[in-house]
Parts: structure tokens; sequence; C-alpha cells
């Protein structure tokens, strides 16, 4: 018996098994000793002969002993192409979020002030009640930032945030960052919570229908032309006598 | 009087202790249930009461005895012995719920060992399949990957092969089984020999 990670002791125990005969023959009942049976077809056998017919009707059942002998069915999540430290991944939920202090260095009306501290003596009285009511955007990694230029609610009405950056790629490269080091020159998030597309104008193509018409209208026009170039040559057959 | 009435009670409570072990005890011959006998190696079944496994196709194959595995198998684990099975055709059964592959023998099993499966993006498919070909050093034009034993199951490259059978890992749909129990698979098996794969 060729047996490949198996210690050859689980596998080889000769267990005083009971012996079954041809038919007609007497039949020995063997009791079977609980330290040898061990698991047979996943049921325990605690003492002898007792247990010993629910052994049998479980080695009955071949799928009994297939399953038995199987490692289980394959968890999910349980595919990786790196070593696996654990037995199951596990996923850790970040606890501390780190918040960004609001930029100092914003153009006055945009953006807002850090909680707490004093708004810009620049501004002074320019500074709506909109603006000062802005909530303090949650930052953290990918949040730095509106992309492009877009209109962002707010709860006094809408500031217009042009990326000061520049660069319309979201952490890409340049000014806009990487998300580590936001510039000083960027310009505040207001409320990050909806995210801002740019638009981009799209080329207005016409309908096949808005062609045909125009097609039409272009052979009536070219029609109505040539109708009337002929009207006016009768016009001119006419003899100069009879005009007026 | 008394010497009577002890005498009169001794053997009263001797009847009774005779009468009572000869209902309690039990009976000197009792036929055993009908059942399969295991000689530590194998569970073989009665010839006259033999199980049988249900393929996908509807097709039933008959068991005369199983591998006795005492312990449940881990990655990289097989069994083979085919002391004392007789030559005859050949069938293997793979269930990917138990992550198990199986072969037989004349209806005895022969050989059982841990699989590697398709994962979900690339699933190993179910049914009956027969073996197409036989290839002992075979080179994945797919996946540039070596397949050494092949037996190819499918025309769109679905195959048994060796593979490094560990916790983790899984196959883009074929059945990777251990490289000793693959060498020995293939020497067992020929074409058109039918491959049951049983769905997870």
């Amino acid at each position: 018996m060729t047996m490949g990670n198996i210690e050859q002791s689980a596998l080889t125990k000769t267990t005083p098994g009971w012996v079954a005969g041809a038919m007609g023959q007497a039949l020995r009942w063997v009791v079977l000793p609980a330290a040898a049976v061990g698991t047979i077809a996943g049921v325990g056998v605690a003492t002898g002969g007792v247990s010993g017919s629910a052994v049998m009707a479980a080695l009955a059942n071949p799928l009994s002993v297939l399953a038995a002998r199987s490692p289980g069915a394959r968890a999910t999540g349980a595919l990786t192409q790196t070593k696996l430290r654990k037995a199951t991944p596990a996923e850790g939920v970040l606890s501390n979020a780190l918040t960004r202090p609001l930029d100092r260095f914003a153009a006055p009306g945009l953006g807002g002030t850090a909680p707490g501290a004093a708004p810009a003596d620049t501004v002074g009285d320019t500074v709506t009640d909109a603006v000062a009511d802005l909530p303090v955007p949650p930052t953290g990694p990918g949040s730095f930032g509106p992309i492009g230029i877009g209109f962002i609610p707010t709860p006094g009405g809408f500031v217009v945030t042009p990326n000061v950056g520049g660069t319309t790629g979201g952490g890409g490269g340049g000014t806009g960052g990487g998300g580590s080091t936001p510039p000083d020159t960027s310009v505040t998030p207001v409320s990050p919570a909806v995210p801002v597309t740019p638009v981009t104008p799209v080329a207005a193509v016409p309908e096949p229908a808005t062609w045909l018409t125009l097609l039409l209208g272009f052979g009536a026009i070219g029609g109505a032309l040539r109708s009337r170039r002929r009207v006016t040559t009768r016009a001119e057959d006419v003899s100069p006598a009879l005009q007026g | 009087m008394r010497g009577v009435a002890i005498a009169a009670l001794l053997t009263v409570c001797g009847l009774a202790l005779v009468l009572g072990l000869r209902w309690s005890e039990a009976p000197v011959v009792r036929a055993p249930p009908p059942a399969p006998h295991h000689d530590g190696k194998r569970i073989v079944y009665p010839a006259d009461r033999l199980p049988a496994l249900a393929l996908p196709d509807g097709r039933r194959q008959v068991v005369r005895s199983l591998l006795n595995v005492t312990r449940p198998m881990r990655y990289g684990d097989y069994v083979w012995d085919e002391d004392g099975v007789p030559a005859g055709p050949a069938w293997i059964r793979v269930d990917l719920a138990r992550q198990t592959l199986s072969l037989f023998r004349s209806g005895h099993e022969i050989g059982t060992a841990v699989i590697l499966y398709g994962t979900d993006g690339k699933p190993t498919p179910t049914g009956v399949f027969p073996i197409l070909e036989r290839a002992r050093a075979h080179r994945s034009t797919l996946y540039d990957a070596d397949m050494p034993y092949m037996l190819r199951l499918t025309g769109d490259g679905v195959a048994i092969h060796a593979s490094n059978v560990r916790l983790g890992r899984a196959t883009h749909g074929c059945i990777g089984v251990p490289p000793a129990f693959a060498r020995l698979l293939f020497d067992q098996v020929k074409r058109r020999d039918p491959v049951a794969i049983i769905a997870a």
C-alpha cells in the first residue's frame, strides 16, 4: 500500500474486525476495540459491540465513507497567490481616520476654515455665512480634492472650486499629488461626499430625420427657384405693348 | 423452624439468581447484520449487497470495496493500494465538493487523492467525460505551463494532470493531483475510460 504524506500507522491498523463468511456459515462477531477503530466513516466508536451496528450502517453508504476522508469543501476566499499566514484571512477596518486641517491659503470665499480657527482677517466682512457654515470634510486617502471644475452643492449654496493644480486626473501626478502630501495651493474640498466629474462638450451630430428634412428643404428651395425662373421667362415673352 | 425458613429463603434466592442470569445472558449465536467488513486497509462490501455510486449522466457504478482512510486527508495527501485487486475496467470519480478524486478498477477503489480544481471564474465542468488523450509530458499552449501525466477530458483544455496541490491554490479548470499519484493514475487508465466529475 502506497501512501503519500500519511503515516503508515494511520492506515494500516490491523483491527480485529468481524469475519463474514459465506452464506450459511456461522458468523463470528468480534467486538471492535475502540482504540484501533478510531474514526471509521466519521463515526467514533466509544465502546465495542453496542455501536458496532452504527459503524456498519455508516460504512454501508459509500458516500459517507468518501466524505469522512475529505478535507471538506473549498472555503470562499481561500485562494491566494501568496502564502497564507493564517487559516482564514481577516479584514481590518481603519479606526483612525485622519482629518486634514483645512487649507489656510485658499482664496477668500472658497473652502472653509479649520474648526476653531479664526477666519482670515483679509476676508473680513466678505466671508459669507454660507462659507462659514461649510462642514469640515472628512479627509483621507483619495479624498483630498475634487477633480476638474464643477459645482459642489453646499448647505449655503453653490461654491465653484476650480482646481488650482491644473490637472484633471485624480491623484495622478503633478500638483494633484498622490494623496500623501496635498500641496498648499490646492483648493479645499468642500463636500467630497458628492464626487464632481468634468463635463466635456460633445459635438452635435444631426439626427437622420434632421438630415432628411434639410435635404427636402433644399430641394424645395431649388424647385421654387426653378419654377420662378420659368415664370419670369414666360412673362418676358409677352409683347412689351401689353405691359404696363 | 428457623433453619427450614433460612433454607427456603436461600433456595428461593438461588432460584431467582439462576433464572435471572438465564434471562439476561446474551444468546450464544447471533447473526451480525449484513454489512461491510474492513480488514484495516479496505472496506469490503458483501457480494450480494453491493452499493452503487450515481454518475451525473444517470449511470450507476457498482462499488465492491473502498480504501479505508481513517482520517481526513490534507492537501498533498494520496492513498494507493491495488494489492489483490483484479484487472478490469477503470473509472475515475472526481468530487469537487469534497475536493477528492477516486480511481476504481473492477469496482474496487485503488487510489484516492486531494485535488485542486478550477476557480470560480474558470470553473471545472461537471459531467461524465471519456479520456480523450494521454500525454506523459504535456505543455499547455494556453498557459505555457507544464502538465505532466495529462489526461485530457474536454476539447477546450480541461484535463487531469500533476500539480502542486496545496492550500490556497486552484486551477483554471483542470484537475490537479499530486505528481506521484498522477504517475500511478496515468498508468492505470486508458483512452475512453469515463471520468465522472460531481459538482461542487
